[in-house]
């Protein structure tokens, strides 16, 4: 294993719970969408849909990066994978985590 | 090609990258199933009954009666959904199909049908110097009809949950 430079490591370290708390607010914000969508008077099947989308569509993400980066083609060691999930997960997940707390943070102010 | 899969698998990027991400995975999942079924059981009591009378008509409770409710609304300045108040001896088939009995002029009651499919009541009362409610939840299968509301039913102090 080849060692890593010591700020990207720490990086990796950082992101990390960045990240797992980006994978949280959506699961949170999608399953609390779509439960709502699923009450007498405010059924809706595309709102059900679309909150079941953004709680799985980070993890997907992950899980595709994660698959992708196995094996020797894409960076030997440890920190290069997490970095390279990290990467993916988070250009997809900080746009997507901001969406969900706008209407939080827009219901707290009033 | 054993050997170099057991050579892939150990090096600490081929497993510890899988462990952590398919832990929080793991973890996430199970806070939003949990999250889920807290909402669920916390949300089974008819909206609608929430918009309970909190002053007693110069009339009396006796006059508000099913149709006064479906001319007030007030169930649709709440929820901006159109709430059904029909008679006490009308079945309610959801939360938003309320069937209401006025006792008599100090006491009111309501029924609706929970989301888990029972019947949940509410009374008001005006035995003291002010309003007093009570919930009741029914047991399962009870038909729910407003004249099953009445002070012997209906005494429960604790929002049901």
């Amino acid at each position: 294993m080849r060692s890593e430079p010591a700020y990207r490591t720490a990086t990796a370290l950082t992101l990390a719970p960045v990240l797992a708390f980006c994978m949280w607010c959506n699961a949170i914000a999608g399953s609390g969408t779509a439960w709502n969508a699923t009450q007498p008077g405010e059924r809706s099947l595309a709102w059900v849909l679309a909150g079941f989308a953004l709680s799985a569509l980070l993890p997907v993400v992950v899980l595709i990066t994660m698959v992708r980066s196995r094996g020797h083609a894409h960076g030997s060691g440890i920190v290069d994978r997490t970095l390279r999930i990290e990467k993916w997960g988070l250009a997809v997940g900080l746009p997507l985590t901001l969406l969900a707390l706008v209407p939080i943070a827009a219901g707290s102010v009033i | 090609m054993t050997r170099t899969w057991m050579v892939r698998a150990a090096k600490p990027s081929n497993w510890v990258v899988e462990a952590v991400v398919l832990l929080v995975l793991i973890l996430i999942s199970l806070s939003a199933v949990s999250g889920w079924r807290s909402a669920d059981t916390a949300n089974v009591f008819p909206e609608a009954l929430s918009t309970v009378p909190t002053a007693k008509p110069d009339t009396g409770f006796i006059t508000l009666t099913a149709s006064s409710l479906m001319r007030s609304q007030p169930g649709h300045k709440v929820f901006n959904v159109t709430v059904a108040y029909v008679s006490e001896t009308t079945i309610s088939t959801g939360p938003f199909v309320v069937s209401v009995h006025p006792i008599d002029s100090s006491t009111w009651a309501a029924v609706a049908l929970g989301s888990d499919g029972r019947c949940y009541g509410v009374l008001v009362s005006e035995t003291t110097a002010y309003l007093q409610t009570y919930f009741a939840r029914f047991p399962m299968h009870t038909p729910c009809r407003g004249e099953n509301a009445n002070p012997t039913t209906v005494r429960s102090m604790e929002y049901p949950s």
